[in-house]
């Protein structure tokens, strides 16, 4: 309608000025019939002017002009595309594979690494930790705690934090649930608000205050109590002590497993270096992270002076809460991944630009022909960017296809620890960087030919034809091509090294069994049992579990295998005790009970096991209490001597004498990596401990045999379930998912990068041959040898890769130490790799080159000679 | 009446601008107008005028009305808006600037 009077009024007024035209013309004499005529002639094409003043007048024109050109240039650009589909497909496969890693990696290092913590202002979130004479950080201890929270003056307010175990019953079979102690103003300092009920109050934070309280997180209110509202007020009972359920807190983002939350209630009483706290702090405005850390220290230094007996020469040291949550591990994956990924785009780019210049050459003449027609620079340059445009537009359609697929099978593989992993995904900033990677890819990768195309050489690439190539762009995709080997070695090298590596680390001898191996823990609580009702449950537990069919041994520990924690200890001979405390030697320990040796399946050496004589009576002090050394320790104490019946001091508690009574071999069961820390073993009953893990060997499928130990446990006290059960293969597994991670991801890396090598000297080779048809051609009709026409081509193809191979040992070579921290047992410079890897990739460069050589050799000269 | 000259591209709307700038005027006076100034010189296409007008009006350089012309007819006037008065000024500046440097070359003593 509106446009309708628009042509309405255009007519009028064209109508209005031609007869103003011929009123004017029969004012100078012309008759009536003339001066219409001629108005009309001297006017024009009166529609098409009416036309086109109507396309300004709506502003639709321009842009159905522009659309049209557009749509011209698109149908060319895929019709050039499908005319050439293995170097289109060449091209894309490589573009969607460098830009799917990029986002990939991206979004996993943003949703673990780059993205902020889940509270408020995190930036401003410190985490405290007391630091060992050595400098090594400890977690505090809860008189500590209090101090640091009293003397402090650098921060809005302190917070500690505790992981716990709780029992839950009463809804159910009792069981084993995750749970932190807090302090009342954990919630507030992290700026988490209870959705439901309210916080913890001062007064039930008190050691022997009103802490019979406990928050619901948000998981376990909606999975235990269907969110049901009026949970608040109700009952709750933990480890058979009941607590009144005061509110919800949405805790999931930052501890997702964690379901109750009790309030700390430090005991400013016990031991000063029983180290069990997380500390954090929020800094007071305008304070800086240096300031605290001073603040921090001065007091660690009161606290020394303080408390000489257990806080000696002990320091405090701070970091950023995220560093502390995200972990050292991370940030060196996360950076140890963006680095590999950043050069891989690259490698991408330089394939595509790689396949776009060898196209591009080729069509020297296709432009130079529509040059000479009359197309401007201006247009050939857009239909360019439109046929890279195109390319862009599928290749980021695919890569978002194989982003969201791979990121999947990330999820899947990653190791569980990492706390965010599940967060990955495809969101607006990964989106970003995977469209502004594609783009940056093609812009980069279109960049020279477009440049070779425009620059004035659209004419020469007439005169010369396509047999004639310009020097800089065959320069330029050489070193392409050099380039690509150089990164690929790298690549290849490292994935190799790592590989290498791991193998090492799965077949180390552990020096006991995790096949078969089921693990627990029981809580075995200070109100409802003493050391000798503990042993009493732990014995019958053994009768019970040992009755099951398919179980070989049980045995109990104070730290199961590759447990977080592993207590330390010193030790001296007794013959030799040292003054001072830094001259024992540092020792792992453990308390055992039961049939441990043979469940774990560590092997005796020398003397005897404990036996139920090793078992002290009542109010009985032993002089000498026995004890068990594993191989190291015996080879470090008394090299060459039998140990058996000597005398060792335990430094703590108390400095007793214990006699050797037997050698058992080295076992790795707290890491893999590196060499077992030497070992002292003594029998439960000496040691105060209210949660043992309990080992069990199992003949076949361990797994199995889950549920019926579950019940086993239950039904010797329905108040003691038995604490996640699970095979210590598992375990064993998830204490080497890092390194398997690693590799696992650079493997996949050094193979993407071994295809791009190939791809790459696969489109060059291929391409010479074809710009060299005619030189073939000739050859081959003054009677070359095929194999000397097929070794002219490989030589051409192995001029490339070589100085690239070798330019890629070399860069490695100088990488490598960046790599030596991941590496076990195998030199970051082993012989053997750097002889594989290069002579892969030289074998790689032969096979890609060989196709191209191959036609070369049947070029039928007839044709290449006429095809000009 | 000199000889007749090209029109410079790109200048057809200020000369529009122009002729519009004192009173408002249909589009045969203002291919009049330009024509009588350049006592005929200089003539303006009809088939480049009304695009350019409608250009303009679009732009917000010119606005137009229905009016009668003396002779009783109905015809489109144009004039030039605040903003085309401002636009036309700043095209003079840059054409007056311009001539005033190539004339500046076309005067300077050749050097050998």
């Amino acid at each position: 309608m509106n446009l309708d009077r628009k042509h309405r009024r255009i007519r009028d007024e064209v109508a209005h000025h031609i007869s103003e035209l011929e009123a004017q013309l029969e004012a100078e004499g012309m008759s009536r019939e003339q001066a219409v005529a001629e108005a009309a002639r001297r006017f024009g094409d009166r529609n098409r002017i009416e036309q086109a003043t109507r396309e300004i007048a709506s502003g639709w024109g321009m842009w159905t002009r522009r659309a049209d050109i557009v749509r011209q240039d698109v149908a060319h650009a895929l019709r050039q595309m499908l005319r050439h589909p293995l170097v289109s497909g060449l091209t894309l496969a490589t573009l969607v594979v460098g830009v799917s890693a990029t986002t990939i990696v991206f979004s996993v290092v943003h949703a673990v690494v780059l993205s902020p913590l889940p509270f408020h202002e995190s930036e401003r979130l410190l985490h405290v930790s007391q630091t060992s004479p050595q400098g090594r950080p400890y977690s505090i201890s809860e008189p500590n705690f209090v101090d640091f929270r009293a003397r402090q003056r650098s921060f809005v307010e302190m917070a500690a934090m505790g992981f716990e175990n709780p029992i839950l019953s009463g809804l159910g079979d009792a069981e084993s649930v995750e749970g932190m102690r807090v302090s009342h103003t954990f919630f507030s300092l992290l700026g988490i608000t209870p959705i439901l009920g309210r916080d913890f109050l001062a007064e039930e934070d008190l050691f022997g205050g009103a802490t019979d309280v406990v928050l619901l997180s948000e998981g376990a209110w909606q999975r235990r109590y269907g969110s049901d509202e009026d949970v608040v007020g109700s009952t709750m009972f933990l480890d058979g002590s009941a607590r009144r359920i005061v509110g919800v807190v949405p805790s999931g983002r930052a501890w997702p497993g964690v379901e109750v939350f009790a309030p700390l209630a430090p005991n400013p009483d016990v031991f000063r270096d029983d180290q069990r706290l997380e500390a954090i702090g929020r800094l007071l405005p305008g304070v800086t992270i240096e300031q605290a850390a001073r603040d921090m220290s001065e007091i660690a230094l009161q606290l020394s002076d303080e408390y000489p007996e257990s806080t000696d020469r002990w320091g405090a040291a701070v970091q950023r809460a995220r560093d502390w949550l995200i972990g050292p591990q991370l940030t060196q994956l996360g950076g140890f991944l963006l680095g590999p990924v950043g050069l891989f785009l690259l490698m991408a780019c330089a394939s595509v630009s790689n396949l776009l210049l060898a196209r591009a050459t080729v069509r020297l003449q296709e432009m130079g022909v529509r040059a000479a027609l009359g197309a401007g620079r201006g247009r050939l340059a857009a239909q360019l960017t439109v046929e890279g445009l195109v390319l862009a537009v599928l290749g980021g359609a695919l890569s978002v296809v194989l982003t969201l697929q791979g990121l999947r099978i990330v999820q899947a593989l990653g190791p569980a620890d990492i706390a965010r992993l599940g967060e990955a995904g495809v969101n607006t900033s990964v989106l970003l960087v995977g469209t502004a990677a594609a783009a940056l890819a093609v812009v980069a990768a279109g960049a020279a030919p477009a440049l070779l195309m425009v620059r004035g050489s659209v004419f020469s690439g007439l005169r010369m034809g396509s047999g004639a190539a310009s020097g800089t762009g065959r320069r330029f995709r050489d070193g392409l091509v050099v380039a690509q080997f150089a990164l690929a070695v790298t690549v290849v090298l490292s994935a190799t090294l790592l590989t290498r590596s791991f193998v090492r680390l799965q077949n180390v001898e552990l020096g006991f069994e995790p096949s078969g191996l089921l693990r627990f823990a029981v809580r075995l609580p200070d109100d409802r049992f003493s050391q000798a009702t503990r042993e009493d449950f732990l014995r019958l537990l053994r009768e019970d579990v040992e009755a099951i069919p398919g179980v070989e041994a049980m045995g109990a520990t104070s730290a199961p295998p590759f447990s977080r924690f592993g207590p330390s200890n010193f030790v001296a001979r007794s013959d030799q005790e040292p003054d001072r405390q830094e001259d024992f030697v540092p020792v792992s320990w453990r308390a055992i009970s039961g049939d441990y040796f043979a469940a774990a399946g560590i092997p005796l050496l020398a003397g005897r096991l404990f036996g139920p004589e090793d078992r002290p009576a009542p109010r009985d002090q032993v002089l000498n209490p026995p004890v068990i050394i594993d191989r190291a320790l015996a080879d470090m104490l008394w090299p060459g001597q039998d140990p058996l019946g000597r005398l060792v001091t335990w430094f703590l508690p108390g400095g007793r004498q214990c006699e050797v009574i037997g050698v058992v071999a080295s076992a790795r069961d707290e890491q893999v990596e590196g060499m077992p820390r030497p070992r002292i073993y003594r029998p439960f009953s000496y040691t105060f401990w209210d949660q043992p893990s309990v080992l069990v060997r199992t003949a076949g499928e361990a797994t199995d045999l889950i549920p019926t130990l579950r019940r086993a446990v239950l039904s010797l006290d329905a108040a003691v379930p038995a604490i996640s059960p699970a095979p210590v293969e598992q375990d064993l597994r998830e204490t080497i998912a890092w390194p398997r991670f690693t590799m696992q991801v650079l493997t996949v890396f050094g193979f993407i990068a071994l295809a791009l090598a190939a791809m790459g000297i696969y489109g060059v080779t291929a391409f010479s041959v074809a710009q060299r048809r005619r030189e073939i051609g000739v050859r081959v009709a003054l009677g070359a040898e095929p194999a000397g026409v097929h070794w002219m081509v490989m030589r051409g193809a192995m001029r490339l890769a070589l100085p690239g191979i070798v330019v890629g040992v070399a860069v490695s070579l100088g990488l490598m130490r960046f790599l030596e921290t991941l590496l076990f047992d195998i030199s970051s410079v082993d012989p053997v790799t750097y002889l594989l890897v290069p002579s892969t990739l030289a074998l790689v460069a032969v096979a890609s080159a060989w196709l191209p050589a191959k036609r070369a050799v049947r070029l039928d000269p007839r044709s290449a000679l006429v095809s000009e | 009446m000199g000889e007749r000259v090209d029109l410079v591209p790109g200048t057809l709307g200020m000369l529009v601008m122009k002729a519009v700038s004192a009173e408002s005027l249909h589009g045969f006076g203002i291919a009049r107008w330009i024509e009588s100034v350049t006592g005929d010189r200089l003539t303006v296409e009809e088939g480049a005028l009304y695009p350019a007008l409608h250009r303009l009006e679009k732009r917000g350089w010119l606005s137009s009305d229905w009016q009668r012309t003396e002779h009783g007819r109905r015809a489109r006037y144009y004039q030039l808006t605040r903003d085309g008065r401002r636009e036309l000024d700043a095209l003079r500046a840059r054409w007056e600037g311009s001539a005033a440097a190539v004339r500046q070359v076309l005067d300077a003593e050749a050097r050998a």
